[in-house]
């Protein structure tokens, strides 16, 4: 815990000097794209450690001054295969982005989508030293959680209190002040791949940028995509991605679950191009363009060229009808949103107040899938776009981009982290000056 | 068969060189060094390896003079002559000599604070103003100094004007018969008090010779045949108009008397000559009865 705690404690150092400077990018590391954002601060906001969600309506504080995306290489299932490509990626989109912004950026906030997530619920207690909460007694009961053995090579990248329990009651989202004799909280720990930061940290690093913090992109569209009150009453976010397909769920604005599905839209893709031989390029377009996932009669009458490039005229000339094309995809987008069902089931979803599930990410635009995640999912399905921020162009308002833009709010109004408290002093160890300057402060 | 030519995908990234130069392009600091700092250097660059070659410089600094000698020479500001007024001709010739210019000159080249301070150290000068006039006329108007005593010091005959300044030589007493003398050291502050003795002397101004200064305190007055009238430290022209008065009275000057002494200021005592005092002492023993 204390190795972590200094890691994430550096992060945060960087990324409030990033702040400061009121420039920071978001790096949203896609299995089929890469997008790159630079912010603008105001240099008023300042990012103190507040307990509670940030309000969604107050993202004015920032604007999207660069834009950019490119085609991923090196990525599959949202880890990084290849070093060298996915540098390559990074320093086009960096690039890009930051010739729009006419600015340099030093500092990078990244997002996964893969690496395995996993999710602890933790809880801890304490007794209050002298009957009201301080900051001091919400950093020892943040360190008094049980962590749970999440086993060598897995890093935690959140560690949000969700809920704060002062005596009987329940359901405290800022307990600090208030009287009482013992604080308990609930926490949320998502925890990951530690190869798979380390391999983001390096590539990163080689692009001549400072990793200034690692969210994961499961949390971060669902910031994006849901709205506030579906935050507060329970909601799920699907965010049915290129290579992966992030769930996370909500509850009182926090997310209480999150797991990725190693599926996507490419599964999809290589579907298409094994089942119907052809080119994963042109089963990527036929896709886009005449994709669906509910067949009706027409389908069967409307052929699909197929093109090819092997000089052989019959295999070249293929029509296919739209039918096949569906019967082809339709079984994979079940078997993605059976995924996802069943990390909805884990995570105790049924038990929220109200299950609503929004569908985001780029392969949600498939048309139909809507109604085909209700007869899965649930009856209450919507798709979800992310929240227009300021200075966004248009063409990255999708719902492929809900991750990146999740993340630039994330990285705006980042939410209390364990390591955002001051640890207990007896737990650091080792600051002999803090300790006695603390003594000449009681005692003088 | 028919070639097929794959199309080839172009990955559109940076090379890490070109990534780190736009980098570099986007810091403020390196992009105005190389906007503004790379185009001032090289103008610099040029700009001296051209003036470093000596012919150039020889030309600029010719060029130079030319134009300022064609601005100078100009008759605009040429002066052609110097008129010198109010002085004699034998100062005149040393005022020219102290102003040294010679003629046609440009009033650039003039220094007219030099010249005025060179033409007051000149004694006989009491106060001059140099002005450029119309049509390059140099005019000199000098203010000369009157003399009004000959002093006969250690640097020989000296004239002094009224306030005790000095206003030129003498080589002979005889230049300036209508001017009285005075003699002694530290005469030049009581100049004003020396002439008002001369003045008060007037009843006798054909037997004065000169006064003398003694020991920077008083004054003697030298009459012919010898006589000295010994004047006091203060009041003196008082002093000497008590004399004056018992000259009136009993006609002592044109006696047998050497010396008047009036230092005490009250009461003069006068001395004989030694034969008056004999043929004094012979009445006395006359009158006493005692005939030798």
């Amino acid at each position: 815990m204390s190795y972590l705690y200094e890691t994430q404690r550096a992060m945060r150092q960087k990324r409030q000097s990033a702040l400061q400077r009121g420039l920071v990018a978001v790096l949203d590391v896609g299995t089929s794209k890469m997008a790159c954002m630079v912010l603008q601060f105001d240099a008023r906001t300042v990012n103190e450690p507040r307990l509670g969600n940030a309000a969604l309506a107050s993202h004015g504080a920032f604007r999207v001054i660069g834009v950019a995306t490119t085609r991923s290489r090196g990525v599959r299932f949202g880890e990084i295969t290849a070093m060298d490509e996915t540098e390559r990626a990074i320093r086009t989109v960096v690039q890009g982005a930051q010739k729009m912004a006419n600015v340099r950026v030093d500092h990078v906030i990244a997002c996964l989508a893969g690496a395995d997530p996993r999710s602890y619920g933790v809880a801890g207690e304490v007794e209050l030293e002298n009957g009201n909460v301080t900051d001091q007694d919400i950093g020892r009961v943040l360190a008094g959680c049980d962590i749970p053995d999440y086993g060598v090579g897995r890093e935690t990248v959140h560690a949000m209190p969700v809920n704060f329990t002062l005596d009987h009651r329940s359901g405290l989202t800022d307990p600090r002040g208030q009287i009482g004799n013992r604080l308990s909280v609930d926490m949320h720990l998502l925890t990951i791949d530690t190869q798979a930061i380390e391999n983001l940290l390096k590539c990163v690093k080689r692009c001549d940028l400072e990793l200034a913090g690692v969210a994961s992109a499961a949390y971060t569209s669902g910031v994006s995509a849901l709205v506030e009150d579906e935050q507060e009453l329970g909601a799920a976010c699907v965010d049915i991605g290129g290579g992966t397909t992030s769930v996370s769920v909500f509850l009182k604005k926090h997310m209480i679950y999150g797991d990725s599905v190693r599926m996507g839209g490419d599964s999809v893709t290589s579907d298409i191009s094994k089942g119907l031989q052809m080119t994963h390029a042109a089963a990527e377009r036929i896709k886009t363009l005449h994709g669906g996932v509910i067949a009706t009669s027409i389908d069967d009458r409307e052929m699909i060229e197929v093109g090819g490039e092997t000089g052989d005229y019959d295999h070249d000339r293929r029509r296919i009808s739209r039918a096949e094309l569906i019967g082809v995809m339709r079984p994979r987008l079940e078997e993605i949103l059976e995924g996802a069902r069943m990390f909805l089931d884990a995570s105790g979803f049924d038990h929220l107040p109200s299950q609503r599930i929004v569908l985001t990410g780029g392969t949600s635009q498939i048309p139909g899938l809507e109604s085909l995640a209700s007869k899965i999912l649930g009856q209450n399905v919507r798709l979800g776009r992310p929240i227009r921020v300021q200075g966004l162009p248009q063409a990255a308002t999708g719902p492929a981009f809900a991750s990146a833009i999740g993340l630039a709010m994330y990285a705006a109004h980042p939410q209390d982290e364990c390591w955002d408290f001051d640890l207990p002093i007896e737990r650091i160890g080792g600051r002999p000056l803090k300790k006695a300057m603390r003594w000449f402060k009681d005692n003088w | 068969m028919q070639q097929v030519d794959m199309p080839t995908r172009h990955d559109p990234a940076p090379s890490r060189v070109k990534y780190k130069l736009h980098r570099l392009w986007l810091t403020p600091f390196y992009r105005a060094l190389i906007r503004t700092g790379l185009p001032v250097v090289c103008v610099l660059i040029v700009v001296l390896t051209y003036l470093r070659d000596p012919a150039v410089q020889q030309k600029i600094v010719t060029s130079f003079h030319n134009a300022r000698m064609t601005i100078e020479q100009r008759p605009e500001f040429m002066v052609q002559q110097m008129r010198i007024q109010g002085v004699s001709a034998d100062v005149d010739k040393m005022v020219r000599d102290s102003l040294a210019v010679k003629l046609p000159i440009s009033t650039f080249h003039l220094d007219l604070e030099t010249m005025k301070t060179n033409v007051e150290k000149i004694e006989a000068v009491e106060a001059v103003s140099i002005l450029i006039g119309a049509k390059g006329i140099l005019e000199v108007g000098v203010v000369m100094r009157a003399p009004a005593l000959i002093w006969r010091s250690q640097e020989g005959l000296v004239l002094l004007d009224a306030q005790g300044h000095k206003s030129g030589r003498l080589t002979s007493r005889l230049d300036r018969t209508d001017l009285p003398l005075i003699t002694g050291a530290g005469v030049q502050e009581h100049t004003g008090q020396a002439l008002a003795i001369f003045k008060k002397l007037s009843p006798v101004a054909g037997r004065v010779r000169g006064l003398k200064r003694m020991g920077e305190r008083r004054w003697d007055v030298f009459l012919d045949r010898d006589q000295v009238l010994k004047l006091p430290e203060d009041q003196p022209i008082a002093a000497l108009g008590r004399i004056l008065a018992l000259h009136r009275a009993q006609d002592i000057l044109n006696r047998d008397i050497t010396v008047v002494d009036i230092r005490d200021g009250r009461k003069p005592i006068l001395r004989l000559s030694d034969p008056a005092l004999d043929g004094l002492k012979k009445l006395r023993l006359i009158a006493s009865g005692e005939d030798n």
